[in-house]
């Protein structure tokens, strides 16, 4: 085969290797329906809520989470009657749907069209970091109130350059990384080794890590690094095996902590293991992991055996409605989002403007999975992480830690 | 030393691996010149569906068997049915792109298996017998270890045994080195073709329940992992013949394993490419090839 045979299949390689990161990645059209809505039939017109998120491609399975946790808000706020208060008192909401297939130039282009749609009031959704991160300064630019369900980079609002209108519902990356370090350094464990996923979130939590472990005058023995196609991590748990480590942080995807796990026991790397990045509690990581996830020490927004009357509420209603056992985190977080905007619209706001600062102004006590309010950058106050063990197969909650600044947390106690 | 024999031993294991994805993909770009963009997502499916007749039966045999079987299935069904029809249609405005059949099919596979499997992943029971062999220190051999060493020694040495010792391999040689000729001189080019995708389809198959049984999971991104590491180990090895496969196979795992190990785990798929590169640059029938140039 001559040089000029295979310029054509590496072409080709790259063109797939660009879907697999997601189908539709080229287009940047934003494909606008609506999915929910009240009756419309009061006298106040109803209040569009654009929703966003990875609905087609291989993260659609978190879009449509999103999709359903928002859903189950409107449905709710429209059954009680639309907005609580204030002067669009009784207006109903409404969803409109753009797909960013996880794109970051689709989610950016889908938000200048939101910007200049003057019937949206506000954007409630996006699914992993990197696309809001790309959005986050289109929104700002527009003073767009743009809330980023599930997606948790403090990135998000550092990309807005300081502007108001952007929010993070989701406890950011430093309070995902700093309760499981804190707990790790609870358990008297003084050199933990690092693997991690490249990439936005992967590098973001690792680097958070480091950083917590530094304050704490720890310094990890080791930190690997590993792609999104790796499946063979023997070299980077060799290479942690031999700097001694009494613990291993991980920070990758549901398949790839079950590897690790799987690839460090047949290495005879046998060491308490943690998750910052809140992933090895999914029905996903458990499965794969199998017997090698006992023990496992993570971290998760939600607590299913949290008792509150709203928990208890969220937890019956998205079950009635989508058949599924528990909330999914970027449901919660999508229900959260949608919360928040009709909050601010209860406490008076009529236009973006206005809703970006009401935004700032609003204190929900419990929104089903605790307290949420919004710090001057953006960031959610109040946000709790959830620490578990897996035993027997399942994570058992032990404690909790609060948000309690853009980079700070505190352990608080269960609410049960 | 520990480290040095576990880099060893996973810089071996992946370029086993690697070896028997590029020898489908070698095989169908030898005997078609195309580059077959859906071998890797077609693997993926079979394998999904060999779990699905693990769990059904409980047997270990008849699941490996339904991998090979339903590789060489997709293999010759979408060879036939899309691939071949879709090039007898080809206008020399759209000569060079061959691929995109290929291309729809691996986007089409990969976007049912992620609707069969919206966790992306799941656990896979060891079909080879055989236990994790103790090999050095606390190093144990994963599952199906010495299965991946015999397939992708034997594979591509049957394969280009069969190629030369057998009367479809001489007509796939035929049709491989001058179709127009071979179909003017009546060999059945469309079933020599069939044939060779559902034989890569059947390495295939088979590549994917030895990649499942050894690291305990299949997951949906294994397809394109799979086409990918699978054109590189060829292009590196050098198209045209099984050595090829085996031998780039194996210098791809050993650079990724041991420029992980002792340089950066950061930038190793870049230095991968870039050695591509250098090799389509350099030396375009491959680190250990011979070049069939085709006069077109």
């Amino acid at each position: 085969m001559s040089k000029r045979h295979l310029v054509t299949p590496l072409l080709a390689l790259l063109m797939v290797g660009a879907a697999a990161c997601g189908s539709g990645k080229s287009s940047t059209s934003s494909s606008a329906t609506t999915v929910a809505g009240g009756t419309g039939a009061g006298a106040v017109k109803p209040v569009t809520i654009a929703l966003g998120g990875p609905f087609s491609g291989s993260e659609a399975p978190t879009g449509n989470q999103i999709r359903a946790g928002a859903k189950l808000a409107v449905d709710q706020l429209n059954a009680a009657g639309g907005v609580k208060a204030g002067p669009l008192k009784g207006a109903t909401i409404a969803l409109k749907e753009f797909d960013d297939a996880d794109d970051p130039a689709r989610a950016a282009a889908n938000v200048r069209t939101m910007v200049d749609d003057s019937s949206v009031l506000a954007f409630v959704g996006s699914g992993l970091s990197d696309a809001s991160i790309a959005a986050a300064p289109v929104a700002s630019q527009g003073n767009f109130p743009y809330l980023a369900a599930y997606a948790s980079s403090e990135k998000i609002l550092s990309a807005a350059t300081g502007a108001k209108s952007v929010f993070v519902v989701a406890p950011t990356f430093p309070a995902y990384a700093f309760s499981v370090v804190d707990e790790l350094l609870k358990a008297g464990l003084k050199k933990p080794a690092i693997i991690h996923l490249s990439g936005t979130y992967g590098d973001g939590i690792a680097g958070l890590a480091v950083q917590r472990l530094k304050d704490k005058n720890v310094t990890a023995v080791a930190n690997e690094s590993f792609t999104f196609t790796d499946t063979q991590f023997g070299t980077q748990l060799a290479k942690i095996k031999a700097a001694s480590p009494d613990s291993l942080i991980m920070v990758g995807l549901a398949d790839s902590d079950a590897l690790i796990l799987k690839q460090a026991d047949g290495l005879g790397l046998r060491i308490p293991a943690f998750d910052p990045g809140g992933i090895t509690n999914s029905a996903t990581f458990l499965s794969d992991a199998g017997p090698l996830a006992e023990g496992v020490v993570g971290n998760s927004p939600t607590d299913a055996a949290r008792n509150t009357p709203a928990a208890k509420a969220l937890r019956d209603s998205y079950t009635a409605a989508t058949k599924e056992s528990f909330v999914p985190d970027p449901a919660v977080f999508a229900y959260e989002g949608v919360q928040a905007v009709a909050a601010a619209l209860a406490d008076g706001a009529t236009s973006r403007s206005t809703l970006v600062d009401h935004l700032h102004s609003i204190s929900i006590a419990d929104t089903g999975v605790g307290p949420l309010k919004f710090a001057a950058d953006g960031s959610r106050i109040g946000g709790r992480l959830y620490i578990f063990k897996v035993k027997d197969g399942k994570p058992v909650v032990s404690t909790a830690y609060e948000q309690t600044g853009p980079a700070e947390v505190k352990e608080v106690p269960l609410d049960r | 030393m520990e480290l040095f024999l576990t880099v060893c031993v996973t810089s071996l294991t992946l370029g086993l691996l690697y070896a028997l994805f590029g020898t489908g993909i070698g095989l169908v770009l030898r005997a078609s010149g195309d580059l077959n963009l859906a071998h890797g997502d077609s693997l993926m499916l079979a394998t999904y569906v060999a779990l699905g007749t693990s769990h059904v039966s409980g047997l270990r045999v008849p699941a490996v068997l339904t991998d090979v079987a339903m590789g060489a299935v997709i293999g010759a069904v979408a060879f036939l049915v899309i691939y071949r029809p879709v090039a007898a249609r080809r206008r020399s405005a759209t000569a060079g792109l061959g691929f995109l059949p290929s291309l729809g099919v691996a986007l089409i596979v990969r976007n049912v298996a992620v609707r069969l499997s919206p966790r992306g992943s799941a656990p896979f029971p060891a079909l080879f017998a055989g236990g994790r062999a103790h090999l050095f220190g606390d190093y144990r051999l994963p599952p199906a270890g010495w299965w991946l060493l015999a397939a992708a020694v034997l594979v591509p040495a049957g394969l280009a045994v069969g190629l030369r010792r057998t009367a479809t391999g001489r007509r796939l040689r035929a049709v491989a080195d001058d179709p127009l000729l071979a179909e003017a001189t009546g060999l059945p080019v469309t079933r020599t073709l069939a044939v060779s995708y559902a034989v890569a389809g059947a390495v295939g198959g088979l590549a994917g329940a030895l990649f499942s049984s050894f690291f305990g999971l299949v997951f949906v991104s294994l397809g394109w992992q799979a086409t990918l590491k699978g054109f590189v180990a060829v292009i590196l090895g050098g198209v045209g013949w099984f050595r090829g496969a085996l031998l780039g196979g194996l210098a791809l795992g050993a650079v990724e394993s041991f420029f992980s190990a002792y340089v950066s785990s950061t930038f190793k798929d870049a230095v991968t490419f870039a050695l591509l590169i250098a090799v389509l640059l350099l030396v375009p029938e491959g680190m250990f090839g011979r070049t069939r140039l085709r006069t077109v």
